[in-house]
């Protein structure tokens, strides 16, 4: 009986807690509803989206990651902005055009003469000089070396001596550094880091660090509505916050329970709200390039051997891949990158690119000197990005043809340096080009003849002159042309180096009851050029 | 007591020292280069060899090392941050209240419920308040902590929609991670408890004090439980220092900006000072905990206290 009462006790004291720990929460929580209903009524419209990672910092100059690009796309500007769906569009610069067109073109570029930052700042194009300076001597965004010198013309116009003919670099230079005040700069103590002062349509209101992040519209923009072209320059929302979330399972959430109202999600995540009516899966074709490179070193299988390269090529089903590892949210490529740029050619669509043929693969790999099960091919790919998956279905393709792959995947920085020895690898799978303007751009990045000089830039040790050759040609201002690409991609084909194999698409999940259509750019959703339930 | 203090303060300098060695000796040798982070796996040798230039990376070990330990010990800077170029110190300013909040508050509650809980069962011994709670605390013990943290979201913040699963903007934002940081500890501290308890309680200054007729709640609260404390509090010390390690995995599920995220990106970005920054934090608040602990032996058990007073007078003995 009095073991009876006590154990009555103890029932009692567990619901007082509760309802202690419940009660306090719930009141708490009524107000959170109220204050996050947002409803066609509400005086200011808002939203709420998911951010993967802190930013850490808002300088200008720090280094470009994705959670930071996020962060600060609507603080600051660029000269132009630039995605497949809206092409290359002027923000900060009015007009530019090429006065000198030979090994490193001149430009010639104009910017707006009225463009001032959110605390009235005047831009002027010696702000513009110095933020490019800038960019450059800090050493941290990759594309700031693409110019070697700036002239001022007038206040508002200067000519830019690119450091290469190479194609494209002009349009990522202009759509990635950013602009900034120099006086606003150097009067901020922490090199902005903390207090961005940008010419953006939002400006930051708020920041928790590692926490939330808000902004509200800049109501002192300085574009004239009708020239408000691009669609980082609209404000179709008063303010959004971004609450910072690493956690996916936490974002599912967060999703759920209305906290967040669009976020990022992985394949796993988005199946949750398949069936679900209030919520959107809304996918975006990014324009990254997955590709797989054949160790083309001296001490590689696979140097002198075309019918050993062929054979790996076309034992792999690359909408398999697609299939298994991405649940089937990507593109299977016909090239070095996607269809939707304007460089790529429409008959590559129809014409063959490494298909899929088990028995050809076998007669190949005959051919090439190897039986079944006498080769062993090492694989090097970073734990990102579903590569680990990628990599399991791979190793079944090649069980098939009796090749054995032994798969090394790696942390991402750890496959950095791994990836710069070529004697730990005979395959790598990696991506690349997320923000390439062009698809000529992607043999920039990986086999510039400039980088293979360097022993950095040819990804897999190419040693073919007639192949540098063709990359020149494809890849110049002057020389670049239908023609120049195609000859490369046939050679590509024939000697089969590397291949791109898919574009992944990205899944996000949005919430109906707010959003009405979606904006995105290099796969990032842009808030304020999505439309909403109140611009209805 | 206050010299034995001292000591130990002073103790905490070749500590922290060695630790910082240990770490910066390790982060020297983990494989991954911090320049190709900073710069991108496309950078040109030359912009590759001016950055490690300016951070200093080209220079041998030894130079680096000392470099390291003067900024550290003399000049109290753990440097800037690779990546975004921030102060460290001042990151950690921000940071620290937020780990210490946390850690703290799951301490409280890990003391709060697990110490009751072993008192109660060791009181009540094979009966069924017994068993159900060595069931809570084996369950406590096996569960990983993301995986409590995941599941305590799901049933309150998901189905109940009584928590917030994530921030901390409040003090209800507190109560997930801290509830999730001390199922461990509550676990770990009822077992101690209920072990200690059990074994004070078959003491005959325990049968002799029932034998004289004082109530039941004498004996265990004021006789018993103040012996049965002595290593439940060396338990402590290790249980706060596996909150604030643990600090990594609960800041991350629940993102909390605090010490544990902070090392976590630095860890994934190859940015070796912060790494050595929060390493170095973690080791000197370790310290200093351990150093509470032992000092709370000696309030709590008066022949410890004794021993360091008769250590004090002899050695005055002997000096005169």
């Amino acid at each position: 009986m009095r073991r009876m009462k006590k154990c009555g006790y103890v029932v009692l004291a567990v619901f007082l807690l509760t309802n202690i720990l419940s009660g306090c929460g719930k009141k708490q929580q009524d107000s959170d509803i109220t204050q996050s209903s947002k409803t066609v009524e509400a005086e200011k419209s808002k939203v709420t989206i998911c951010l993967a990672g802190d930013p850490a910092t808002f300088s200008p100059f720090a280094p470009i990651v994705t959670t930071r690009y996020n962060a600060m796309q609507c603080l600051y500007e660029t000269l132009s902005v630039f995605s497949t769906a809206q092409g290359f569009q002027n923000v900060l610069m009015e007009s530019y055009e090429c006065i000198e067109s030979d090994e490193t073109p001149v430009y010639r570029i104009k910017i707006y003469d009225y463009i001032h930052d959110s605390e009235n700042n005047p831009i002027t194009i010696e702000d513009v000089m110095w933020s490019f300076e800038s960019a450059k001597e800090m050493n941290s965004i990759e594309c700031a070396s693409y110019f070697s010198t700036l002239t001022k013309v007038d206040d508002y116009t200067m000519d830019m001596e690119m450091a290469s003919n190479s194609v494209g670099s002009f349009e990522t230079l202009c759509s990635t550094l950013p602009v900034v005040s120099r006086a606003a700069y150097e009067a901020s103590e922490d090199e902005m880091s903390m207090s961005p002062v940008g010419t953006g349509v939002y400006k930051m209101t708020d920041y928790a660090i590692g926490t939330s992040i808000s902004y509200e519209r800049n109501e002192n923009y300085w574009q004239k509505e009708e020239l408000r072209l691009a669609q980082e320059q609209q404000t179709n929302v008063d303010s959004y916050t971004y609450l910072i979330i690493n956690e996916s399972s936490q974002v599912s959430i967060e999703l759920q329970n209305k906290t967040i109202d669009f976020a990022a999600v992985s394949n796993d995540i988005a199946g949750t709200f398949e069936n679900m009516d209030e919520f959107e899966i809304i996918t975006f074709q990014k324009l990254g390039t997955e590709y797989m490179f054949l160790n083309m070193d001296s001490g590689s299988v696979f140097n002198d051997n075309a019918a050993l390269r062929q054979a790996v090529m076309r034992a792999i089903d690359v909408q398999a891949l697609i299939d298994g590892a991405l649940d089937g949210y990507g593109v299977a490529l016909k090239s070095i990158a996607l269809s939707d740029f304007e460089d790529f050619n429409p008959k590559w669509e129809e014409e063959e690119y490494f298909d899929y043929d088990e028995n050809q693969a076998r007669e190949l790999l005959k051919e090439a000197g190897y039986s079944e099960g006498e080769l062993t091919l090492r694989l090097l790919c970073n734990n990102k990005n579903s590569r680990d998956k990628v990599a399991l279905i791979m190793q079944e393709y090649f069980a098939k043809i009796g090749v054995n792959l032994e798969i090394s995947c790696l942390e991402s920085n750890l496959f950095k340096s791994e990836s710069a020895n070529p004697q730990a690898w005979d395959i790598i799978i990696d991506g690349d080009g997320g923000s390439n303007v062009c698809l000529a751009q992607y043999y920039i990045s990986k086999f510039d003849t400039r980088g293979y000089d360097n022993n950095v830039g040819c990804y897999n040790y190419i040693h073919d002159d007639k192949f540098y050759e063709l990359v020149k040609n494809a890849v110049g201002t002057n020389t670049t042309s239908a023609a120049t690409l195609d000859e490369l991609q046939q050679y590509m084909k024939e000697q089969a180096y590397a291949r791109g194999m898919y574009s992944a698409q990205s899944l996000n999940v949005g919430n109906n009851n707010i959003f009405k259509t979606y904006a995105f750019t290099m796969s990032r959703i842009v808030p304020g050029a999505c439309t909403y339930v109140w611009n209805e | 007591m206050s010299k034995y203090i001292i000591k130990r303060l002073l103790l905490l300098i070749p500590l922290t020292l060695g630790v910082t060695v240990l770490i910066f000796t390790i982060m020297y040798f983990v494989p991954g280069d911090p320049v190709t982070q900073i710069l991108g796996a496309n950078a040109t040798p030359v912009q590759i060899e001016a950055v490690r230039e300016s951070y200093g990376l080209n220079d041998p070990y030894l130079v680096r090392l000392g470099n390291y330990l003067k900024d550290v010990f003399l000049r109290f800077d753990f440097g800037r941050s690779y990546i975004t170029k921030i102060e460290i110190s001042k990151e950690l300013g921000k940071r620290l209240p937020y780990t210490i909040l946390v850690g703290s508050v799951s301490m409280l509650i890990s003391i709060l419920i697990g110490i009751p809980l072993g008192v109660s069962a060791a009181v009540h011994q094979n009966s069924i308040a017994d068993r159900i709670c060595m069931f809570i605390a084996l369950f406590g013990i096996s569960m990983p902590q993301f995986w409590v943290g995941l599941e305590l979201s799901i049933v309150f913040a998901l189905k109940l929609k009584i928590l917030p699963a994530t921030g901390i903007n409040g003090a209800r934002y507190l109560i997930l991670p801290c509830f999730a940081s001390a199922f461990g500890g509550i676990a770990t501290l009822a077992r101690q408890s209920r072990s200690s308890m059990l074994e004070v309680i078959r003491s005959d200054y325990i049968t002799t004090a029932r034998a004289k007729g004082l109530p039941r709640s004498k004996v265990i609260y004021k006789h018993a439980l103040r012996n049965a404390l002595i290593p439940v509090i060396t338990l402590l010390g290790t249980s706060l220092a596996n909150i604030f390690g643990g600090s990594v995995v609960i800041e991350t599920v629940f993102s909390i900006p605090g010490i544990g995220t902070y090392m976590m990106s630095g860890v994934n970005n190859r940015d070796y000072p912060i790494v050595q920054a929060c390493v170095v934090l973690l080791a000197v608040i370790f310290s200093v905990v351990m150093l509470l602990v032992d000092i709370a032996y000696a309030y709590v058990d008066p022949r410890i206290k004794a021993k360091y007073e008769r250590g004090g007078k002899m050695r005055r003995k002997d000096n005169g």
